[in-house]
C-alpha cells in the first residue's frame, strides 16, 4: 500500500508521522498525511494496479523555520523516489500557513504531491 | 490537483464582439463570465459538508483564552458565493468564494492538525471547470445571437 511506503520512505526524516491527524498527545515536528484523490490507470488488459494519487502532506511545527527545512527535506526525499512500488512523484504546491486550533500557534507548511504508483 | 481545458474559437468571438457597442460587448461578457462562475459555485456545494446544526443556531465557540463565545452558526453550504472582484482596468474577475461568516470551511478544505482535510472545494471546482467554460460559450453565443451579431 502506498501510505505503508510513505511512511517507511520518509521514517529517517519525521518521526512523528500520522494519517489524517494527529492523536491528541502529539510530538513536534509532527507530520500528517492524507489522500486526496485517486485516478487508477487503465491497460491494454483493462483496470490495472497503477494509479495517479494526490497527497497532501502537512508539517507542524511551533518554529517556522523548523517546519520549513523539514518540509524541503520531506520534498528533496520524494522527488529521488523511484522503484517498484513507486514510479515517480512530483512536487505540486506548498503553502505556508499558521493553525491556530492548538493552546500554542503552529506553523504549518502544506505540499501536494502527485505519486504515480502501484496502489 | 491538475485542471485543463480546451478553448477555441476566440478570433471568431472578437470579430462578433466587436460589432457591437462597449457598453453592450461589455454586459455581454460580464454575463457570460457571471454564469460560468455560477456552474463552478453550483458544483462546489453540491459537495459542501452539511452538518447536523441548522443555520442561525447557538453554538459555543472557545477562544484561545479560554473565554466562550456564544455565536449564530452559518453553514459552509450557505455561503459559498460568486462575486465581482476588484481587478485591473478592463478586467471583470467573478470570484467564487466562502464568506467570511464560514470561516471554519478552511478547516475542512484543508484540515487542520486536528482534523483530515475535506477538499470540497478544489474538487468542485475540477469537476466543473468543462462545464463552466461551455457555459460560458453557450451564454455568449445566446447573447450575441440576440443582438444581431
Amino acid at each position: 500500500m502506498l501510505e505503508t511506503a510513505l511512511v517507511t520512505r520518509l521514517a529517517d526524516l519525521a518521526a512523528n508521522m500520522y494519517p489524517g491527524r494527529a492523536p491528541t498527545n502529539y510530538d513536534t515536528p509532527a507530520v500528517i498525511y492524507n489522500r486526496l484523490s485517486t485516478q487508477m490507470e487503465d491497460d491494454l488488459d483493462g483496470a490495472g494496479d497503477m494509479g495517479w494519487v494526490v497527497m497532501q502532506i502537512d508539517v507542524y511545527d511551533p518554529s517556522y523555520l523548523a517546519a520549513k527545512e523539514l518540509a524541503h527535506d520531506i520534498r528533496d526525499h520524494l522527488a529521488i523516489w523511484d522503484d517498484e512500488q513507486v514510479h515517480s512523484v512530483t512536487f505540486i504546491n506548498e503553502t505556508d500557513m499558521i493553525d491556530e486550533t492548538t493552546e500554542d500557534t503552529l506553523y504549518r507548511v502544506m505540499m501536494k504531491f502527485l505519486f504515480f504508483a502501484a496502489i | 490537483m491538475t485542471i485543463s481545458v480546451t478553448t477555441t474559437g476566440f478570433a471568431t468571438l472578437e470579430a462578433r464582439m466587436q460589432s457591437l457597442s462597449n457598453d453592450i460587448a461589455t454586459k455581454v461578457g460580464q454575463s457570460a463570465n457571471r454564469a460560468g462562475a455560477v456552474v463552478i459555485q453550483k458544483k462546489i456545494r453540491e459537495g459542501a459538508p452539511i452538518g447536523p446544526d441548522a443555520e442561525g443556531s447557538t453554538r459555543n465557540r472557545k477562544r484561545k483564552n479560554g473565554t466562550v463565545v456564544q455565536e449564530a452558526h452559518t453553514k459552509i453550504v450557505n455561503n459559498i458565493k460568486v462575486r465581482k472582484v476588484k481587478a485591473e482596468a478592463g478586467k471583470v474577475v467573478n470570484a467564487v468564494a466562502v464568506s467570511r461568516d464560514a470561516y471554519h470551511a478552511s478547516m475542512v478544505e484543508f484540515g487542520s492538525i486536528h482534523n483530515a482535510p475535506n477538499p470540497f472545494f478544489r474538487t468542485g471546482f475540477a469537476l466543473a471547470s468543462e462545464d463552466a467554460v461551455d457555459r460560458v460559450r453557450a451564454i455568449l453565443d445566446r447573447r450575441l445571437t440576440k443582438a444581431g451579431v
